[in-house]
């Protein structure tokens, strides 16, 4: 005999924030990853975090966009001891179907910066968030914030230059 | 705004534009239908202790579970606890190696065994693999004095807190420190890999030893991270060896009763030790479960009695019940049978779901 422990209902609301937020959430991911097609699986991820937690969050949305940074993270270390990222940074992502004309040595350069300084980096020039939505995104102090965006925009210089 | 700020708004902007979504309207329905968040009534109570490491009890959305009321068998074979231990692991048998090695019952003629039901009830989530834990202290007149969780990641970026820490500076090496809640402290030593100690004053622990107590980490191809604790100060005990936990360990329970009743128990068997959860906040007595050494919470008056001891190489047991006198009562009755065994007794089946949770990625 089966039967299902009574709990707490997920009704409309839950679809909603998926058809709401599912685009921003995959393109953040991809931005942090790199990876397009990771992208897609962790925003869906994030959102069977969400659901298994629905009764108890006040802000879901927050919430989802803070469990695909950390989910983006765990992918990304991961994905760097496979060495996997060497070697897409070595071939310009094949995984990507990235249309991203003229930008591919920023994003490749980015793509190879130390997590946190690259959502660091998301977070401010894609999400426009201010330093201390960008702590709490990241887990970091705000002062944290300053000191990985000035590191990476350092790098960046370097490299480019 | 200089020209790198605005490349890289360029380069977000077309990289996120160019991102292809993909609108799974199956995984959608999937989610909303099986729409129920499981509770346990007395979850709250229990979960007291959930600070210092990424631990989540979360329930199936599929859960399976019957009483042995419904469609009792015949007989409920009572195999004694210390035969349990000697269980063929699962990975030996070919069965999903993140499940428990053994599963609770009761003796045939215990009263309470009528009125059980038996679950796959959840998973334990770590946020991630790729971190060793274990747990030290103190065992004075008995009981779990000063215990430190020791955990190593693999990477500084697993590690979130709520709160904004500081840094401060022990003999000579700066540690990240950060309150974590309910009187307890965590420390980070930032390195290749990132060792944290948490505990009610891991700053006089670290000043006293020099560092935290870790050596020989690595970081096997296969995940997780594998590290040693070198010799303690005087008196400090391990009371959980290091280990990596699966991120989507599968657990089982056993229950009786209601919260509503005075006997109420429930039996939980897992991968992980329940003291990695709860022994920096909480306060326990180490207590004998039919030979074995288990340690029993003090809780405060009106709170529920918790027993934890190891029943297999790989598997914890946790009881709770009303009062400790009853969680260790529960705990000394509790018999560890195989799966099939269990399935059989309380008519219960796998959920297809765990079928997918054989990696530790």
């Amino acid at each position: 005999m089966f039967s299902v422990e009574t709990g707490v209902s997920v009704d409309d609301d839950f679809e909603r924030l998926y058809r709401n937020e599912l685009d921003g959430l995959v393109r953040l991911a991809h931005l942090l990853t790199g990876s397009n097609v990771a992208a897609d699986d962790i925003a869906h991820e994030a959102f069977l975090k969400v659901r298994d937690r629905w009764s108890s969050l006040e802000n879901p949305g927050a919430y989802l966009r803070v469990v695909t940074v950390n989910l983006s993270r765990n992918w990304s270390r991961s994905d760097r001891r496979r060495s996997a990222r060497e070697q897409r940074f070595a071939t310009a992502d094949s995984d990507a179907a990235d249309d991203v004309d003229g930008h591919e040595e920023l994003l490749a350069l980015v793509d190879h910066l130390p997590f946190r300084q690259r959502a660091v980096l998301v977070a401010r020039y894609w999400l426009d968030l201010p330093e201390s939505e960008i702590a709490e995104l990241v887990g970091c102090r705000p002062g944290t914030v300053k000191s990985l965006a000035s590191r990476a925009l350092r790098i960046l210089r370097e490299e480019l230059s | 705004m200089n020209d790198l700020d605005e490349r890289l708004r360029g380069a977000f902007t077309a990289r996120a534009e160019s991102t292809t979504v993909d609108y799974r309207i199956d995984v959608g329905s999937t989610l909303t239908p099986s729409a129920t968040v499981p509770s346990r009534s007395w979850t709250p109570t229990v979960a007291i202790a959930a600070v210092t490491v990424a631990i989540m009890v979360v329930g199936l959305a599929l859960i399976s579970r019957s009483t042995a009321e419904d469609e009792a068998p015949a007989t409920v074979p009572p195999p004694a606890s210390t035969a349990a231990v000697t269980t063929p692991l699962p990975a030996d048998l070919g069965i999903n190696p993140l499940l428990p090695e053994v599963f609770p019952t009761l003796a045939a003629d215990d009263p309470r065994q009528a009125q059980a039901t038996a679950a796959y009830s959840g998973f334990f989530i770590f946020a991630s693999t790729q971190a060793g834990r274990a747990i030290i202290g103190r065992i004075e007149s008995g009981r779990l004095v000063d215990p430190m969780a020791v955990s190593v990641y693999a990477d500084a970026d697993e590690i979130a807190f709520d709160l904004a820490g500081d840094q401060v500076v022990i003999a000579g090496t700066t540690y990240e420190r950060h309150y974590v809640g309910t009187g307890q402290w965590t420390l980070v030593l930032r390195g290749e890999t990132d060792t944290v100690i948490t505990g009610a004053d891991p700053e006089t622990f670290v000043a006293a030893t020099g560092g935290i107590p870790v050596t020989g980490v690595t970081l096997p191809p296969d995940g997780g991270v594998s590290f040693s604790l070198t010799p303690l100060p005087v008196g400090y005990e391990v009371i959980v060896e290091p280990a990596t936990y699966p991120t989507r360990s599968p657990i089982v329970n056993l229950t009786f009763g209601s919260e509503a009743t005075d006997s109420f128990g429930q039996v939980t068997v897992g991968r992980l030790s329940d003291l990695l959860r709860q022994a920096t906040p909480s306060s326990f007595h180490q207590v004998d479960v039919n030979g074995t050494s288990g340690w029993a919470s003090e809780p405060p008056a009106r709170t529920v009695g918790i027993v934890i001891w190891r029943v297999a190489p790989a598997t914890w047991a946790t009881t709770i019940a009303a009062t400790p006198t009853e969680a260790l009562d529960l705990a000394r009755s509790v018999r560890f049978v195989d799966e099939a065994t269990w399935q059989a007794t309380y008519n219960v089946v796998r959920p297809e779901s765990f079928a997918l949770q054989t990696s530790t990625d």
